[in-house]
């Protein structure tokens, strides 16, 4: 105890203190929000000591409210002995405000002073002292029910209010006589009379009874409404019947009104009296009594309900329904239940509602029944709710009904909600699969749809069999659900449709159908990564490149980032490829950083989050990890494993370099063979700088040819850029332009597709500087990039002149003047 | 609140009851509106009569809700600022193809003159909520008034007691009580299923009402463009700035505004109505620290924890996928519901298999209509108590002004329910109540 007083003591004691300087302030000359700032500090802890400086402001125009603010939560007695003194001091809007925080403070003291304002000659003042008596209690009630009769109309109202607060506050008998009071007095608007009323019967208890029933037959809806909430708080039967007795005379609102407040009673003779008038009457009553009665839900309503829910007055029947369907007793799903059954097919309709509302599992086996109904809209009803409601014993069932060829819409739609609602569907499926041998038509084709979106073997094997039916319509549809297959286990039959299929639109379900499923595969990722590999060359279009690349991000080996690499600097696709390298990154830094260091440094990403990635993964890589598995293949220094026409091929500047000028102008080609072997599938990198007028290239997978000539794929370079990012090839020309992915069929027959701006990707190039050349080759593939951006791709399955591997040399061009060169020159060899 | 937070919420959440509504059976209005009228006399139409106040940002919305209700006719609109009350009426009367709307500038106005209206919509600023719903009702008006409902304890008592004087229908605009997902997971609180509830929780990750600075003053502009006083109304006088008036900037002042509560008004009722309340006595706020998570400990055992994390109340959280969130656990799982969500949260698939089902028997045993402002117009004609009465408004936003307290206190605080005050802390209880200023008072 003694702790926790120092502890007081210790909060109090800065308090005190910053109370000091407040009090300072407010005597000060601070400006006006100052001082309002230390009066909103001094309402929550200011004491008696602010009090003086406090009412000294009080008559301050600007500072008054805020004197108010701070002292109206003071607790002691010397803040209402200032605000009273402050009632002569001020006027007009500064007293009608402390008027009012005397009324706040209750301060009985203060009755004779307000009293006198009541007569005011202000309106406004009148009425807050009015208002303030009222808050004060019973001492000030007399003077307020003298006032009554004498104030100035205007204010009346607000001596009402006064005298309303009052009897708030004093005994029982003493506030009946106040309401009484107030009721009496003419000359006051309706809501007031209304308000004094409901006083009237609040404060009179079970005495109030025959006002209360009097204001019902009597008065104004809202008075009637009022004695009716009332009577809620009076019990008993008998008080009950009594209300239900008003009811026959009572007018059309007041009655609806009444059917109401019998259904909040909850006492069993309400139901009894609202059971008569649900049954006849005006359709209003019947319907509020009908609501009543759900509401009280005593069992015996049920019947009464069931019967009117077939009322040939659409709106009583309506009611029946709803307040069936929320009826508080079970007895109610026997409601339904006798519905479903009804000869009726609308009350039918509403029986299956009901079940479902109702969610009554017995009656599952009806619904079955029910979806075979001849009646459409009772079938689409009762799928509907086996959609929400069934399980797999009415699968059998349902599939029956849905081969009578009934609702095949909402029929497919409940079966797949009840057949992917369990967690094993295999048992479902069993169900699914002897409806599909008898199925003909639509039926069939649902079938097919819903065991494609449930999966397994066994619906794989079913559907598998139909891609072959002789029925186009079938075919198509079992071939779309095996595109669509949920899981792994349809990829090898996808992989082989893609391949074999004649129509362009199934190879493309299919390969998407692969990209989708191949990461999911239970299977190592060099296996995963094996089948992207074939589905990779089906792809025509970046509407399915996008996926591949997702496909490639979720298998993380050194391969899939090769492949992706090369898109991170195209000029689609550079988000997509983004997110997959790093995806991969981040699994492979660790074995491959070289690989995966090389590829961050491309990524051009708009995304800041992802950049965050690249930049976090950077740092984990360690310096010089760079370019693993790269060799050089020139020494820097002189021609060693390079041959070339003499005169032509020199070292200057520790780069392979070759020069034509006035003097010396080069009439043919000629070529510098590298003598290092015939590599075949590959990446070759080199940095290359050429005079304006030049004209140059590195050969790749080429044959050597006599007089210092060659034949194959060259990856072009002028010195104005025009040429750079292309694949030139001796017999066919120019095969592929920068921003083109171009494929070539065995046949010869060129596809491209465009895989950049042209122009862009010449702005990539810098001329008369050095720039690098990346060239990688693997299978049929040969893909160009230049100072790290991707220029073109091919795919090159040319029957005759698509060369597999060969030798690499850098050109020299005839033409005017011009100098070439290349250093840096290095290789990787993929295994 | 009115202002543009909760006005991007508001188109999802028409479509959502639009879909809610096509889907049930809809029943016939209970009481002709030609019972009602003023003072028992029938009133001109088939209609209720009602006029707005203060309709810009979320009021907008709520009046577009209004009119589209057939048997609603909005016959005035008020606001002190001229822009807002032209684009109110050209609302009204663009809906009506008519120019009858009148508009008032000074609600007094309105509210002594204007005897055919029954009804009141209320979207002014926060900080005149509880002062226009009081001065509406004791001119007989029933009210639909937007949330927070008050700015302190004091006022939000008023709001009650009134209500109760002149036998008004209150309505707080606490809308989600009434949407489906809400009152599944409330009712799913309620009725046991799932156990005795142990922890409740409730979205309050926005908070933005604390700062006490003056922004620098501007020339005042004329009181025919603004009358700068009313706008004040209640609150401490400071010079005029554009900031406060335009694009919600109010919302961020202590003076004009809630701080933790403004958000808590958004869940805190729902979480209430899952818990049996009847039986608390006090409630136990833990202060963690600014900004922290608050624990509260209700006397009856069960934990309220008033949520917050880091970011915005849009973000998905650990709780759930929206903004306006709240969740029941107990010993047989969990429900939760937040904004735009398309079904409720739960701990099982199983437990909304009863979705229907249970919104059926709430919709029995209540009878309320699954639509907000619905139900606010069928409780004029039947004078029942609305959903978000004034009750229910007190007792949330007691809870949400207690966690206020707190955090302005930063220590924690015992919180008597029934008697409203905080227990040993009088400190605390200076704070329940600010003076309001003349002539802007109750």
């Amino acid at each position: 105890m003694k702790r926790l007083i120092v502890a007081m003591l210790a909060l109090a004691a800065p308090a005190f203190a910053q109370e000091g300087r407040l009090i300072a302030t407010l005597k000060s000359d601070a400006p006006l929000q100052a001082k309002g700032d230390a009066c909103r500090e001094l309402a929550r802890y200011g004491t008696k000591a602010a009090v003086p400086v406090l009412a000294s402001l009080l008559p301050d125009r600007a500072l008054s409210h805020m004197a108010r603010y701070a002292l109206e939560p003071i607790a002691d007695p010397s803040v209402d002995a200032a605000l009273r003194r402050a009632l002569s001091q001020t006027n007009g809007r500064l007293l009608e405000g402390v008027i009012t925080s005397i009324g706040v403070r209750k301060d009985p003291m203060a009755v004779g002073s307000l009293a006198q304002y009541l007569s005011s000659s202000d309106p406004d003042v009148a009425q807050a002292a009015a208002r303030a008596l009222g808050s004060i209690g019973a001492d000030a009630a007399p003077s307020l029910e003298k006032a009554l009769g004498d104030v100035a109309p205007v204010s009346r109202p607000a001596v009402c209010e006064g005298l309303l607060r009052c009897a708030e506050a004093v005994p029982a008998a003493r506030a009946a006589a106040i309401y009484d009071r107030v009721r009496g007095v003419g000359g006051v608007p309706t809501h007031i009379r209304d308000a004094a009323l409901l006083g009237a019967m609040r404060s009179r208890g079970r005495a109030g009874i025959p006002l209360i029933l009097r204001t019902i037959r009597t008065d104004s809806l809202v008075a009637a409404a009022g004695a009716m909430r009332i009577s809620q708080g009076i019990s008993g039967p008998d008080f009950t019947r009594a209300l239900a007795a008003e009811l026959p005379r009572a007018g059309k609102a007041k009655q609806v009104l009444l059917a109401q407040t019998l259904g909040n009673r909850g006492d069993r003779a309400a139901a009894t009296a609202l059971e008569a008038f649900a049954r006849r009457g005006a359709p209003e009553l019947r319907i509020a009594s009908i609501r009543s009665l759900a509401q009280l839900g005593w069992p015996s309503s049920l019947q009464i309900l069931i019967a009117l829910a077939k009322d040939a007055d659409a709106g009583v029947a309506a009611a029946a329904l709803i307040g069936l369907t929320g009826f508080p007793d079970a007895g109610a799903d026997a409601a339904a239940m006798a519905l479903l059954a009804d000869r009726a097919p609308a009350t039918r309709v509403a029986g299956i509602e009901m079940a479902v509302r109702r969610r009554i599992a017995l009656a599952a086996p009806a619904l079955v029944k029910a979806a075979r109904d001849p009646d459409a809209a009772v079938s689409v009803a009762a799928f509907r709710a086996l959609g929400e409601m069934a399980g797999p014993s009415q699968v059998a069932g349902m599939v029956a009904a849905l081969l009578a060829g009934r609702s095949v819409v909402d029929a497919e739609a409940a079966l797949l909600a009840v057949c992917t609602r369990q967690s094993d569907p295999a048992p479902c499926v069993a169900k699914l699969l002897p409806g599909l041998s008898a199925a003909q038509g639509e039926p069939r084709l649902a079938l097919l749809r819903i065991l494609g979106a449930l999966g397994g073997p066994q619906a794989l094997a079913a559907v598998r069999a139909a891609t072959g039916s002789s029925d186009a319509a079938v075919s198509e549809t079992a071939t779309r659900a095996l595109c669509a297959w949920p899981t792994a286990d349809a990829t090898p039959h996808l992989a082989r449709l893609a391949t074999t299929t004649s129509s362009a639109k199934t190879r493309i379900l299919a390969v998407r159908g692969l990209l989708r499923l191949i990461p999911t595969m239970k299977a190592p990722d060099a296996a995963k990564l094996s089948q992207l590999e074939q589905a990779l060359p089906l792809i025509e279009r970046n509407e399915e490149r996008a996926p591949a690349l997702a496909a490639l991000g979720r298998i993380p080996t050194a391969r899939s980032l090769e492949l992706v690499t090369p898109y991170l600097t195209g000029d689609a696709l550079t988000e997509e490829a983004a997110v997959a390298a790093v995806g991969i990154g981040e699994k492979i830094a660790g074995a491959s950083p070289g690989e995966v260091a090389e590829a961050m440094r491309l990524i051009r990403t708009s995304d800041s989050q992802l950049a965050g990635r690249v930049q976090r993964l950077l740092a984990r890589v360690p310096k010089g990890a760079v370019e693993a598995g790269f060799r050089p293949i020139f020494n820097g220094v002189d021609l060693t494993g390079w041959e070339g026409k003499a005169g032509w091929w020199t070292v200057v500047e520790g780069a392979l370099t070759s020069e034509s000028t006035p003097a010396k102008p080069c009439t043919e080609c000629n070529y510098l063979m590298w003598r290092g072997g015939k590599p075949a599938n590959f990446e070759l990198r080199a940095s290359f700088r050429l005079s304006a007028a030049a004209n140059s290239g590195i050969q790749i997978r080429t044959e050597e040819r006599p007089n210092w000539d060659t034949f194959g794929y060259q990856a072009d370079m002028t010195g104005d850029g025009a040429l750079v990012g292309f694949v030139y090839h001796h017999s066919r020309g120019l095969i592929a332009g920068r921003g083109e992915d171009a494929t070539f069929a065995a046949d010869g027959a060129k596809t491209v597709t465009a895989i950049g701006d042209p122009a862009t990707l010449l702005k990539r190039f810098r001329q008369g500087d050095w720039n690098s050349y990346r060239v990688v080759c693997r299978g049929p593939e040969i893909s160009l990039s230049v100072n790290g951006f991707l220029m073109c791709h091919i795919n090159d399955r040319h029957a005759t002149e698509a060369a597999k591997s060969g030798i690499i040399a850098l050109q020299m061009h005839p033409g005017p003047p011009m100098k070439v060169q290349f250093k840096d020159v290095r290789i990787r060899e993929f295994r | 609140m009115t202002n543009a937070r909760d006005t991007s919420l508001t188109r999802r959440r028409l479509l959502a009851q639009g879909a809610a509504t096509a889907g049930a059976l809809s029943l016939p209005a209970i009481v002709p509106a030609s019972a009602l009228g003023r003072g028992g006399a029938l009133a001109p139409s088939e209609r209720i009569i009602m006029a707005g106040i203060g309709l810009g940002g979320r009021g907008s919305g709520d009046l577009g809700w209004m009119l589209g209700e057939a048997d609603v006719r909005f016959v005035a609109v008020c606001d002190v600022h001229r822009g807002r009350r032209e684009a109110a009426k050209a609302a009204v009367d663009g809906a009506y193809g008519s120019k009858d709307c009148a508009a008032y500038t000074e609600m007094a106005q309105l509210l002594a003159e204007r005897t055919d209206v029954e009804g009141v919509l209320i979207a002014t600023g926060d900080r005149w909520h509880a002062l226009a719903s009081v001065l509406a009702m004791r001119a007989g008006k029933d009210v639909y008034c937007e949330k927070p409902a008050c700015l302190t304890m004091a006022q939000g008592r008023m709001v009650v007691d009134t209500a109760r004087r002149y036998g008004r229908v209150y309505q707080t605009g606490a809308q989600r009580l009434s949407e489906s997902n809400h009152v599944f997971a409330i009712e799913m609180a309620r009725s046991g299923r799932l156990g005795p509830i142990h922890t409740a929780y409730a979205d309050i990750r926005w908070r933005d009402g604390a700062n006490r600075d003056w922004l620098p003053a501007e020339p005042e502009p004329p009181k025919s463009e603004l009358d700068w006083d009313a706008w004040i109304g209640p609150c401490p006088w400071r010079p005029y700035n554009s900031g406060y008036v335009n694009g919600g900037g109010w919302y961020h002042q202590y003076d004009f505004a809630t701080d933790v509560a403004m958000w808590g008004a958004h869940s805190v009722a729902q979480a209430l109505a899952g818990l049996d309340m009847a039986k608390v006595t006090t409630i136990d706020f833990e202060f963690a620290g600014p900004d922290k998570t608050m624990v509260t400990r209700l006397s009856s055992g069960v934990k309220l924890v008033l949520f917050r994390s880091p970011g915005s109340v849009w973000d998905p959280c650990k709780l759930w996928h929206g903004a306006c969130g709240e969740r029941f656990d107990g010993p047989d799982g969990w429900a939760a519901a937040a904004d735009g969500y398309a079904q409720p949260d739960v701990s099982s698939p199983a437990l909304l298999a009863d979705f229907k089902k249970v919104v059926a028997e709430y919709a029995s045993r209540t009878q309320r209509p699954m639509n907000h402002v619905r139900d606010f117009l069928d409780c004029i004609r039947s004078r029942r108590q609305a959903v978000a009465n004034p009750e229910v408004m007190y007792r949330s936003m007691c809870v949400c002004l207690a966690a206020d307290i707190c955090e302005q206190l930063k220590r924690s605080l015992k919180f008597d329910l029934r008697k409203a005050e905080f227990v040993g802390d009088p400190e605390a209880n200076r704070l329940r109540s600010r003076a309001m200023r003349a002539p802007y008072t109750f």
